[in-house]
């Protein structure tokens, strides 16, 4: 591996390259362009807990996103896991990113798209997992589908705190980049998320409120 | 135009002078320092009801100015410790009345970001703020200063804090302690809890009392909470640079005095890379001219409030204000 592969963005977490199915592996004619992440070395971080993070986090994010492929969520195939070099190599899904998406098109698309990512994440939920950090900059529309990517912050849990935090988060993302829209956004995204979640979304709901009274400072 | 500033949301006292070129004239504090445990609101608000008539006199007289040149009060109302903020707010109104002067109330976060950004040159940085009472990684977009992340639980300076006074560490405020007991320890693993862009250090305080009573060495403890919460810090500080594209980092608040907090973030800067900024030690703990500056700005954006008007606000969020002065 290194031949051939062009970076695309130094991540908080990691460097994301673009490369050739072919160069990293063999020939196939069913994948053409594949994506590496490549945890690298946070110079910031003392060497142990630097690498027990990166490590734990590339085993971590290959599983989960494994299982919720296999649970039907939209996520990349997980082609290869390196742990010596805290890499995954994936499919590479083509398309918007919602964070685009959500400032260049029109109200309608954008509820629709905020719609489907809801349903997503709802879907790990039933599942078992969440994600950890579902921005927007996460959020792939291909074709007709959101696709959830970069797990590096996922687990497996039930909790209804962590589902909340999920909630919380996809709120906070859409609030602060799409603050022009919020409202809209957001409604369709709990929409989407309760469709897909039935009965066990109250209660999530709920408890997302209480996290945001919980931040500091919040006028009560 | 001068501006007098009245700072007051927790343990400090400071009063500051602006003038509308950015100029500080004076920054003056007292503490109040508890006998034991942790701030105590009420003795707090004493201290500062106290002190303040003296402060004030002493600080406009070695500027060699007097109540007259002045043209502006301005307090800080919020977020903070009730008792305190109502002292202060009193002191500033029946000052704005008396005066016949026109009254700004501050918000104490965007104080800090403020003064930071003028004392060190940033234009549009992401915002570390990290301090006894708050820790909040903080970015202008759309006409506020919006809350990127922050702590669920306690704030960063609580969090070392405490662990020193549970831990039997003498002295107040204990993170200074911990920052030089973790000179000499080694790392062991404690939770690392970064949920997106938020973060919680109660879990890690509960952690490492716990290795504490089983024996662990303090130098190690402190050593690795340290390494713990500062990398949580950073990444979160980070994830929020890659989330806004800006490529600005400010470092503002009680802990930015801390050598190795400012080390990492110099560190993930040099390595993005990113400009980074420490916000001078005098104006990144509370202080009065961050007050008076941002006073200042306030005026100048028709933002004063009538002292009928003029209640404080303990949990006055950051992105509750228009920010109105600032050029987008």
């Amino acid at each position: 591996m290194g031949e051939g592969m062009t970076l695309i963005t130094k991540g908080a977490e990691g460097d994301i390259y673009s490369a050739k199915f072919s160069d990293v592996f063999f020939q196939s004619p069913q994948f053409s362009e594949v994506i590496i992440k490549r945890r690298i070395p946070k110079g910031y971080r003392i060497p142990e807990l630097d690498l027990q993070l990166r490590r734990q986090r590339t085993i971590w994010e290959a599983k989960i996103i494994h299982d919720s492929r296999a649970a039907g969520a939209n996520v990349p195939i997980i082609l290869g896991v390196w742990t010596d070099t805290c890499t995954l190599v994936m499919e590479r899904i083509e398309g918007i990113r919602l964070k685009e998406l959500l400032n260049q098109q029109g109200e309608k698309d954008g509820a629709e798209a905020c719609r489907k990512a809801g349903r997503q994440i709802a879907l790990l939920h039933r599942h078992g997992i969440v994600h950890g950090d579902p921005t927007t900059s996460n959020m792939i529309l291909r074709g007709e589908d959101v696709h959830l990517i970069d797990f590096g912050l996922a687990e497996y849990s039930d909790s209804v705190e962590k589902r909340a935090v999920d909630l919380h988060l996809m709120k906070t993302a859409i609030k602060s980049t799409h603050y022009h829209r919020f409202r809209p956004y957001y409604a369709a995204a709990v929409e989407g998320y309760c469709a897909e979640m039935g009965e066990g979304a109250q209660a999530v709901l709920e408890r997302s409120k209480l996290i945001e009274k919980r931040g500091r400072y919040v006028e009560r | 135009m001068i501006c007098l500033g009245i700072e007051g949301t927790a343990h400090s006292l400071g009063v500051g002078l602006a003038d509308d070129s950015g100029k500080i004239l004076a920054n003056a504090k007292r503490e109040y320092a508890p006998k034991q445990g942790g701030i105590h609101p009420r003795e707090a608000a004493q201290h500062h009801g106290e002190n303040l008539p003296e402060l004030l006199s002493e600080t406009l007289e070695r500027s060699n100015l007097s109540f007259d040149d002045l043209g502006l009060i301005a307090f800080s109302r919020g977020p903070g410790l009730g008792p305190c903020l109502r002292t202060i707010a009193t002191a500033a109104r029946a000052l704005a009345l008396h005066l016949n002067l026109l009254l700004a109330g501050v918000n104490h976060c965007i104080a800090h970001i403020e003064i930071g950004k003028i004392t060190t040159g940033c234009a549009d940085p992401v915002t570390v703020y990290v301090s006894g009472g708050s820790s909040q990684i903080l970015a202008f977009v759309g006409g506020r200063y919006r809350v990127f992340g922050e702590t669920q639980d306690i704030a960063l300076g609580n969090a070392l804090d405490t662990f020193a006074r549970e831990a039997g560490i003498e002295g107040f405020p204990g993170a200074k302690r911990v920052e030089q007991l973790a000179l000499g320890g080694k790392y062991v693993q404690l939770p690392y809890t970064v949920k997106g862009t938020d973060l919680s250090f109660s879990g890690l305080v509960t952690h490492a009392l716990e290795l504490h009573r089983s024996g662990r060495s303090l130098e190690d403890l402190c050593f690795s909470i340290q390494e713990v919460s500062f990398s949580m810090l950073t990444e979160v500080a980070e994830r929020a640079l890659a989330h806004t594209a800006k490529a600005e980092l400010l470092l503002t608040g009680g802990v930015a005095a801390n050598k190795r907090l400012r080390d990492m973030l110099a560190t993930m800067c040099r390595e993005r890379p990113c400009r980074f900024s420490v916000v001078p030690f005098e104006y990144a703990m509370d202080n009065g001219a961050m007050i008076a500056w941002n006073g200042i700005q306030m005026y100048g954006a028709g933002a004063t409030v009538e002292p009928a008007e003029s209640h404080v606000k303990p949990r006055w969020r950051t992105d509750q204000v228009v920010a109105r002065w600032v050029k987008a």
